[in-house]
């Protein structure tokens, strides 16, 4: 079998030190014409998704918090992103940030997010440990019943045997 | 020997029973016509150990008979008893009818033997009118009919080894006819004295003298005759062993006549049937030669030749190898240093001569090891000694056949039978059937030997004597005062002893169990290993179905008694079941039938097999539950961190879902709202 080899990654400075100066100078003209283009979305989702990049900061290896707060981030930014593109240009963006009730739903979005990830395992946990204890009694009810019919030293023996194996 | 004191004992006894029972007027019925007459002892009578009491005949009320009342101590020979019902010889004492009836005297139950009364009464009775010395042809008609009666028995594989004056009757008045009393009311040979005893005979102890041949009888024939000629017992006030003392010194026919000057004519049959060699004492037909006139062969010495070298051992001088064997089995220790120095062997070689004796002893002597019993080679020198004296071994000396009811005496009367575990454990009785001319074991030993040696229940000292002699009762504590000699009396002793039984014991013991063994055979080697299991419910289990197994086979119809006894130990068994429902209403069940009588019944509720069934396939399927709710349970116990860590990763991947949903949910609707403006 042939030997997977991980590709080396192609050395950026190299390739752009390579490229001949009209080569250079088109990409920057590029980047310029694009960056002046989407600017007014950038401008809302780095403001909007704050919380997001903070945590891709601050909590990168979290992943299942990044998707939680993230989803929940986005879900609260879709509203915006939408009426933006509506009226693309700078001044909606800036209009949509400047609404404190739109940061509100956009970063209360993401604050949701957190609530679901830090309280929902506690809830599942709660509910757990409580479907246990009902089961618990249940097959003691179970146990008992037998005893009447067959006796103790039926649970008994099993008992043993069953701590007999475990030891 | 203790055995011997004890039988002494008994005969005194009889006596102050019999005064004692004067005070106590009863009749027992045996087979619904032979009326027992307690009242009436016939003292005359008695015989064996036995008691004699007059007998009215319900149906031919002219008909004049005794009952003989046997003793338990020396059980009759029971099984020869339909034989001896069926002959009809003019010199047998008649045997009308037997049974087990319940001794009002002894308190207990026990064979009795119904004879017809002989008229004439005792022989003894009219030695003075018979005057016997004068009377040649009178002797030899006695003689001639202890003979043909002595045939007569042979013919049904009988012995009568009670062959004494005391038990020669007249069977009628005119006292022509001679009749021989009672054979069978106890162990062979028992009671009789020492007179009438063959050497051999004597060595043994009472109890173990064994059935014997028809030689023996042929001696006692021969002492019988001589005894009534001479009118006396030489050896009325001797001990057993002075009688054997004399009689191998001076020889049988000798030490009787004791210098009684006997007609010589009838020297040479008392010669032929006192010849103390077995093998050249007369047969039947050479004294029926004889007693027709013709010259049969006489035996030319009755006793061995005296060689000229002798033997001391302790002090008494030994000239024969009969003598030789006797003295070391008394003297074991002088004897002990005897063979150990080689001297025995020298005196074989030398005194003796005799090459194949010497042969045989020294192969046996050299093949023991340092570690070897004194007492088993002593024994076993003393066999190839003298192979037809009984075997002897440290206190006890017996013939094989002898063994059973030896060791049945020593059980009964509390006697150590220790030494008889070593005999059966040593080479002594295939060796000694080995040197036998004309006899074959009867029993396979080396089964034997693991059967004895077993401690289980079935097997042991009691499995021997009860497999080798069928004669012997049960002698089970648990049987009470019945007399049980055959499988079928079991139960109904048992039902009878109930009553005297206190304290939770149950229904059987070594003695029963390896009695039914014997009486029953290989069938019930099942319920014997379930016996011996670990579980008590199979015991009882085991036992109820051997019982009911029983009586529906041989009855009693009811056992009320033994009914109520297995119901008492049958917890374990209604333990066995699983299910308590089942186990009350077999409680229930059995409470109902407890006193019905029938096992049969009470092993139906016990043992249902349907029942069973369902009970091991609900018990298997409820067992499997239980495992499965316990394993849950401890689950839940010991694992409970895991279970709230499982929760806890399943609410971040339910999250996880919730919020990728609640994305894609915003986003489509968002989607929705702007491409319908």
């Amino acid at each position: 079998m042939k030997k997977i080899t991980k590709k080396q990654p192609t050395n950026f400075k190299k390739s752009f030190k390579s490229l001949s100066f009209a080569r250079k100078s088109l990409l920057f003209i590029f980047l310029a014409i694009l960056a002046s283009s989407i600017l007014p979305v950038i401008i809302v989702i780095l403001i909007g998704l704050l919380p997001t990049i903070t945590i891709l900061f601050t909590d990168s290896k979290n992943s299942a918090k990044l998707v939680i707060v993230g989803c929940f981030n986005l879900s609260g930014l879709f509203v915006y992103l939408i009426n933006l593109i509506h009226q693309y240009n700078m001044d909606s963006a800036f209009s949509i940030l400047g609404d404190v009730f739109n940061m509100i739903i956009m970063l209360g979005s993401a604050a949701l997010g957190f609530l679901i990830y830090y309280e929902m395992p506690n809830l599942f946990a709660y509910i757990a440990q409580n479907t246990s204890q009902r089961r618990l009694v249940s097959i003691d009810k179970e146990l008992e019943k037998i005893s009447e019919e067959w006796g103790n030293k039926l649970i008994d023996e099993q008992i043993n045997q069953i701590n007999k194996q475990i030891n | 020997m203790a055995e011997e004191e004890i039988a002494q004992q008994n005969q005194e006894e009889i006596p102050e029973l019999q005064e004692s029972e004067k005070t106590n007027k009863k009749t027992i019925l045996l087979k619904e016509r032979y009326e027992i007459n307690f009242n009436a002892p016939l003292d005359n009578l008695n015989c064996n150990g036995s008691r004699a009491y007059k007998v009215n005949d319900r149906i031919d009320t002219r008909r004049e008979l005794f009952a003989l009342v046997c003793s338990k101590d020396t059980c009759p020979r029971s099984s020869f008893l339909p034989y001896l019902k069926s002959i009809d010889h003019p010199n047998i004492m008649k045997l009308v009818e037997y049974g087990i009836i319940n001794d009002p005297i002894q308190k207990t139950n026990c064979i009795t033997l119904i004879y017809i009364l002989p008229q004439g009464g005792k022989l003894l009775d009219h030695l003075e009118e018979l005057n016997l010395k004068t009377n040649p042809a009178k002797i030899k008609h006695i003689m001639l009919g202890l003979i043909s009666a002595a045939e007569a028995l042979k013919g049904y594989g009988i012995t009568h080894r009670a062959i004494r004056p005391d038990n020669l009757f007249f069977k009628n008045k005119d006292l022509n006819e001679v009749v021989i009393g009672d054979c069978l009311a106890a162990f062979p040979a028992y009671y009789q004295p020492a007179a009438y005893e063959t050497i051999e005979s004597l060595m043994a102890m009472p109890a173990g003298r064994g059935n014997g041949s028809e030689k023996n009888d042929i001696y006692s024939i021969g002492a019988t005759c001589l005894n009534l000629l001479c009118k006396k017992d030489p050896f009325e006030e001797m001990s057993v062993a002075e009688v054997i003392r004399i009689k191998m010194k001076k020889g049988s026919f000798a030490a009787l006549t004791a210098e009684e000057k006997i007609s010589t004519g009838l020297i040479t049959v008392f010669k032929g049937l006192l010849s103390d060699d077995s093998s050249a004492r007369w047969s039947f037909i050479q004294a029926y030669n004889f007693l027709e006139g013709k010259t049969p062969y006489v035996p030319s010495h009755n006793l061995q030749e005296k060689l000229k070298r002798s033997l001391t051992i302790n002090g008494e001088k030994c000239y024969s190898a009969k003598e030789v064997a006797y003295s070391l089995f008394l003297n074991p220790n002088d004897g002990w240093e005897i063979i150990r120095s080689g001297k025995l062997l020298e005196w074989v070689k030398n005194g003796l001569e005799n090459e194949e004796i010497y042969n045989n002893l020294e192969k046996s002597i050299s093949s023991k090891d340092e570690t070897a019993s004194h007492d088993i080679i002593i024994a076993e020198v003393c066999i190839l000694l003298d192979h037809s004296a009984p075997i002897h071994m440290r206190d006890i000396s017996v013939f094989p056949d002898g063994a059973s009811k030896a060791i049945f005496y020593c059980m009964q009367h509390n006697i150590n039978i220790n030494n008889f575990y070593d005999l059966f454990n040593s080479d002594l009785i295939r060796n000694w059937y080995l040197r036998q001319p004309d006899l074959r074991s009867p029993m396979n030993l080396s089964e034997l030997r693991i059967n004895i040696n077993r401690k289980d229940i079935g097997y042991g000292m009691e499995r021997i004597i009860y497999e080798l002699d069928e004669d012997l009762p049960c002698l089970s504590p648990l049987l009470g005062t019945e007399y049980v000699n055959t499988a079928s009396r079991v139960l109904k002793a048992l039902d009878s002893n109930y009553n005297n039984i206190k304290g939770d014991i149950r229904p059987y013991d070594k003695n029963i169990i390896a009695y039914l063994r014997c009486k029953l055979g290989k069938k019930i080697d099942g319920i014997i290993l379930d016996l011996n299991a670990n579980k008590e419910s199979l015991h009882v289990s085991a036992i109820i179905r051997l019982y009911a197994d029983m009586q529906k086979k041989y009855g009693p119809a009811l056992l009320t008694n033994l009914g109520q006894w297995l119901c008492s130990i049958s917890k374990p068994l209604i333990e066995s079941y699983h299910n308590l429902k089942i186990q009350k209403k077999i409680e229930k069940d059995l409470a109902k039938i407890s006193k019905s009588g029938k096992i049969i019944e009470i092993c139906q509720v016990l043992e249902n097999p349907e029942i069973k069934e369902k009970d091991i396939e609900m018990y298997r399927t409820i067992k499997k539950d239980v495992i499965s709710l316990i394993a849950e349970k401890n689950k839940i116990l010991t694992q409970s961190n895991r279970i709230i860590e499982e929760a806890r990763e399943n609410a971040i991947k339910f999250a996880s879902i919730l919020a990728v949903m609640t994305m894609i949910a915003s986003f489509t609707f968002n989607l929705m709202q702007w491409i319908s403006q």
